[in-house]
């Protein structure tokens, strides 16, 4: 029986659920395997533990993108709150340990607000959510400046101990990372919760017909993403070990592409947080191979926009919608 | 009479909630503003020198608002004026001579990035964030690759003439930015292309009921972007005269941040390039205003996003009614 | 009459669209435990009344009682709290949520710390499925059912609500006769466990087999409420129509020409395929009830392929098919999708009155000539504006059609293609609009219409060719030569004498 094309997308379609991650996970074991054959460093505990810890900050970030992604949104905001919670974190005030706690309390207080601050402009003021956040990018980076031009303070001795502790052969940021991930997965994915904010993700006037208080989930979801972005920003700070203004800006596109490779369209409704970390897994692959290979970093940047576009279209083709017609 | 009181009184509502007017009138404000703060700041010389300094962003948002009047986004705009400004000093060596074949070989980069853009939107139904995010890294990789991430070079002496001089009193910059703005203003308003772009925006099924050939337009206007995206390159090298990667990629967000300012709906099919001007000159006026205050850069973004909010909301300010 | 087992009622509603009005001091009341049929023309007011009834609308007179209690019905939410609950068209579900999670949105079942008790929502869905007597994946997305699976879900989601009043709009109308006797079965078992339901239909025969009182609406009035057991087919057809024909329809003053087009069309799954030619100055209609095929058979002739059949256009034949060829060959489609497909809203009238004649007259530059022509239009069709430059958006929808449709005259074309030419236009504006067809008829354009509007049909039309599942059952020719209550039997697959 010959496989007919018809048949690879009918396969493909079964498995187009709201989850949405099956692709992705199958491109990352692909690429895994690709990796691990090519070099025989890949392979070792420590490019793999430095893979994973690298993998922490965008994977925080990218399930806060997931989140207002899921609601039928956009956060254009996340880099710019990465850099200055970077910076709160590396300018506590106190003395070690208070001031890790007094750094992390102001830290997600400042993420919490840009979270309303969003939600604000995207339901009160009705601003499409491109615009109020791309605004919002602006004011926060705006504040981080004003905090500090350049790289700034030190990071906290007991975050720093945290950073580089290890719970048998597992780094502790990836432990937290995975709890946090977890949480979160269940949250999205298993709660009621969760359920409504797919169902506001994918009509927001079925989702009023239905009952639901469409306001009331948004604000949560900016709520919830400021929050992860901000653990994002904090597991950051002992990487460079200080605060600065710009070193958040990779991640917003990184986030997206993460978050897109990972089967979350930006039309919202669909995608999961499981995927999402596939996704993010994909693209700090990308990076880690990339370094291994001895290769320019600048390849890093073809290879990613390339990744991305293939990985899209070959989406699209197999969903089927290219259409000969535009109706 | 009455039905004539009435009708003008109409027509005055009908100017006030007009796009245009709002974002005119809000850069009259902002001009009246540095003039009291600061009088002999708005004399001919400052205006221009500062005009000038937007004319590389105000080039590139012209494209912006094409694409966005159809309905997409270009986030590919930093990395193409950047790969424009990077390439032209590398492969010209500083001279004259070499300019056409420099111009010739970021042309042909420039077309294929559009028409990928452009074939990515309207033949795959790809997202214009997504496929203008991937073209952005792969361009910016190339540029990286070939000057070997350090820029090299200084614009030949006609470009570095281009970008610093003055003909008939004007910079020559600012000449070549409302040439290009008077262009693409007739365009949009007086010809076919102009009329389906706006088309495609509102609705697609209705212009392709209409005969209108809707792919075609979308890889256009990514193509128009690009190029202009180029020129913008080339005269900001020829400002700059010396290549350098310090230029922080901003042109990308203050474009958009311009052209919605400007009264272009970000969902498209309505706006235009003359709004788009005025949104441009808002944001420099602005941040020369803050500069005034003696408030920095810091500032300036702070502002700059307050005012986005604060205009963005005042234009979608009727549906505040009607969101679920 | 109000007593204890009035469920509803509804009392002197009173609505209008800008001039139009829709409903005129509507009474209607329904008892409890009561399948109700509410039928109706198009245009007659069934869902301006139920979306008043419902919440997404406010009526701008009159009362509602519910229970013998008055009630103010102001938003969707207000109704689903009293147990009014309707199952639109649409069905209003989440293509990527499961059976079970669409069923309970809103209401769902949860164990400590918000997550979801998914054991327990599936047995709930199962038992409300298996009380319904349907069989459904209760894990399926919805996405991946069939239309009459997706209404079962939206009929499990209202009852779980405790829904007391059920309206449902053309609930067969995706359905097949086996799934809608099945849906028929489940509507008589809700009603004996106290539900009411209400049904908006275009298929009279199956009025008989479900309902137990039927209401038949009339140019924003009910004309007569009967039970089922009082009334035959014949009779609820006069009712509904009840108009005189000659009223409002224009005469027509030459007779056809030569051919100048002729399609067929052929669909894969039924067995024969349909063919017809227009003539010259000839009007044909393709006239059948909701679901039937005529609508799919005229947007094939604009945006079909070549695999769906021949089309010649003066004898010569269209190869390949798009809008644009089309065009160039004289042939237009107006759509009855007039926001989605005939007319980009935002945009000014000029903009849309010039875009045909821009589009395949012109070259790049738009020239004066263009404004002119849109004058024109505006002048010969009698558009109520107040300036070009307005929005289509703030016209009426009569005007709104005048554009959809005058901007083609100004390509002069041969053939028009016309679905639902008066779909929600007032009185006076239809009349301006009929005028226009035979006018344009009379000097050699050939229209093919459908439209779901019997008088209509019958008043314009020099042929009519009445579809039934997809074939051409029988043909009417001669204006005029047909009663509605005859139509509208061979539309409904009665083959009689």
């Amino acid at each position: 029986m010959r496989i007919s094309f018809k048949k690879i997308q009918t396969i493909f379609m079964s498995w187009e659920t709201r989850k949405n991650y099956l692709f992705s996970c199958v491109l990352f074991t692909f690429m895994f395997i690709v990796a691990s054959i090519v070099s025989p460093y890949f392979l070792t505990y420590k490019n793999i533990s430095q893979l994973l810890i690298q993998m922490v900050t965008l994977g925080f970030v990218a399930m806060g993108q997931a989140y207002v992604l899921v609601s039928g949104g956009i956060d254009l905001s996340v880099g710019s709150l990465v850099s200055m919670t970077t910076l709160i974190i590396a300018l506590s005030p106190g003395v070690d340990p208070a001031r890790l706690i007094i750094g992390f309390l102001l830290a997600i207080i400042a993420a919490v607000i840009v979270g309303i601050l969003n939600y604000f402009s995207r339901m009160i003021l009705g601003i499409d959510p491109f615009i109020g956040t791309l605004a919002s990018m602006s004011i926060v980076q705006g504040l981080a400046y004003t905090i500090s031009i350049g790289t700034a303070g030190t990071a906290p001795k007991h975050l720093l101990m945290i950073y580089n502790g290890k719970l048998g052969p597992i780094p502790v940021v990836v432990i937290i990372f995975g709890l946090v991930a977890f949480i979160a997965a269940i949250i999205l994915e298993k709660t009621k919760t969760g359920l409504r904010i797919y169902a506001v993700g994918q009509s927001r006037q079925t989702a009023s017909y239905s009952g639901l208080n469409t306001r009331q989930i948004i604000l949560l979801v900016h709520i919830i993403a400021g929050m992860l972005i901000c653990l994002g920003g904090v597991f950051l700070t002992p990487r460079i070990s200080a605060g600065s203004p710009i070193v958040g800006s990779v991640f917003l596109l990184d986030s997206i592409a993460a978050v897109v490779l990972g089967g979350t369209p930006l039309t919202g409704g669909r995608g999961s947080i499981t995927g999402t970390i596939a996704g993010t897994a994909i693209m700090s692959l990308i990076n880690n191979f990339l370094n291994m290979l001895g290769v320019t970093i600048y390849w890093k940047f073809v290879a990613k926009g390339a990744i991305l576009l293939a990985v899209v279209a070959g989406g699209s083709f197999m969903s089927g919608s290219i259409t000969k017609k535009k109706i | 009479m009455y039905t004539e009181r009435t009708r003008f009184l109409q027509k005055c509502k009908m100017l006030l909630l007009n796009r245009t007017f709002i974002v005119y009138g809000a850069l009259a404000f902002l001009l009246l503003l540095s003039g009291l703060l600061n009088p002999g700041s708005l004399n001919r010389r400052q205006l221009l020198l500062l005009i000038r300094q937007a004319v590389p962003v105000a080039i590139v948002s012209i494209g912006q608002t094409l694409v966005i009047l159809t309905g997409g986004i270009d986030l590919s705009v930093s990395s193409n004026l950047l790969f424009t400004f990077g390439m032209m000093p590398a492969l010209t060596y500083g001279s004259d001579s070499l300019i056409p074949q420099a111009f010739l070989v970021c042309f042909a980069w420039l077309t294929a990035i559009g028409l990928i853009n452009g074939i990515g939107v309207a033949m795959f139904g790809l997202s214009p964030l997504i496929v203008t995010l991937g073209t952005s890294s792969i361009v910016q990789g190339i540029l990286y690759l070939y000057i070997k991430g350090a820029a090299r070079g200084s614009a030949p002496p006609i470009i570095a003439y281009i970008g610093t001089e003055n003909f008939l009193g004007f910079p020559i910059s600012i000449i070549i930015w409302f040439i290009i703005a008077a262009i693409f203003v007739l365009i949009l308003q007086y010809t076919k292309l102009g009329l389906r772009i706006y088309s495609v925006g509102s609705n697609p099924s209705a212009s392709y009921l209409t005969g209108v050939p809707v792919k075609l337009t979308i890889i256009l206007v990514y193509m128009f972007s690009a190029w202009l995206c180029m020129v913008a390159g080339i005269v900001l090298i020829g400002y700059l005269k010396q290549a350098t990667l310090a230029i922080t990629p901003v042109y990308t967000l203050d474009s958009i941040a311009a052209v919605v300012l400007g009264g272009t709906k970000f969902i498209g099919g309505e706006g235009g390039v003359i709004g788009t001007i005025a949104g441009t000159l808002i944001l420099r006026f602005l941040s020369n205003l803050l500069v005034i205050f003696k408030i920095s850069y810091q500032g300036k973004q702070i502002a700059q996003g307050l005012i986005i909010l604060l205009i963005a909301g005042v234009y979608s300010g009727k549906r505040i009614q009607q969101s679920i | 009459m109000v007593n204890s087992s009035t469920l509803l009622d509804m009392k002197k509603i009173r609505k209008s669209f800008s001039n139009n009005l829709v409903l005129n001091d509507v009474n209607f009341s329904c008892r409890n435990g009561e399948i109700r049929a509410l039928v109706g023309s198009n245009g007659a007011g069934k869902s301006t009344l139920l979306k008043i009834l419902i919440g997404a609308l406010s009526a701008d007179g009159g009362e509602i009682f519910f229970n013998s209690n008055h009630v103010k019905i102001n938003s969707v939410n207000d109704a689903r709290e009293l147990g009014i609950a309707m199952i639109f068209q649409d069905f209003n579900l989440f293509p990527y949520h499961r059976v079970y999670e669409n069923v309970y949105i809103g209401r769902e079942l949860h164990k400590k710390g918000g997550i979801l008790a998914v054991s327990q929502m599936r047995d709930g869905v199962a038992d409300l499925l298996k009380k319904m007597d349907v069989q459904i994946d209760i894990d399926a997305y919805v996405r991946n059912l069939n239309l009459a699976e997706q209404q079962m879900v939206a009929i499990a989601k209202a009852l779980l609500g405790q829904a007391k009043l059920l309206i449902m709009d053309e609930p067969t109308a995706p359905l097949s006769t086996k799934e809608a006797l099945h849906l028929f079965n489940i509507l008589k078992d809700l009603k004996n466990h106290g539900v009411t339901v209400i049904l908006v239909t275009h298929r009279i025969s199956e009025i008989f087999q479900v309902a137990d009182v039927v209401s038949v609406m009339r140019d924003g009035k009910i004309v007569e409420t009967l039970p089922i057991s009082e009334v035959n087919e014949s009779m609820v057809a006069s009712l509904m129509a009840g108009r005189s024909i000659d009223a409002i329809f224009p005469e027509r003053k030459i007779s056809p020409g030569k051919k100048i087009f002729s399609y067929s069309y052929r669909d894969e799954k039924i067995k024969e395929p349909v063919e017809f030619a227009i003539r010259e100055g000839e009007t044909v209609s393709l006239f059948g009830l909701e679901g039937q095929g005529q609508r799919k058979i005229l947007r094939s002739i604009f945006m079909g392929s070549h695999k769906d059949g021949a089309l010649l256009i003066h004898d010569k034949s269209i190869e390949r098919r798009n809008p644009k060829i089309l065009i160039r060959s004289g042939v237009v489609f107006i759509s009855d999708d007039r926001v989605g497909e005939g007319l980009t809203f935002n945009l000014p009238i000029l903009q849309n009155l010039i875009m045909p004649y821009v589009e395949h007259r012109m070259g790049v530059i738009i020239k004066r000539k263009a404004k002119v022509i849109s004058n024109d239009i505006i002048k010969q069709l009698n558009i109520v504006l107040r300036s070009p430059l307005q929005k289509v958006s703030m016209l009426s929808g009569g005007n709104q059609q005048k554009v959809a449709l005058g901007k083609w005259l100004s390509l002069k074309p041969r053939i028009m293609l016309l679905d639902e030419p008066t779909k929600g236009i007032d009185v006076n504006t239809k009349s301006q609009i009929y005028d226009l067809i035979a006018e344009l008829a009379d000097r050699g354009m050939g229209v093919l219409m459908v439209s779901s509007d019997i008088i209509e049909t019958i008043g314009m039309s020099d042929r009519i060719l009445v579809v039934y599942k997809g074939m051409i059952v029988r043909e009417f020719v001669g204006k005029g030569s047909v009663s509605e209550e005859e139509l509208l039997k061979a539309a409904m697959g009665i083959l009689e004498n």
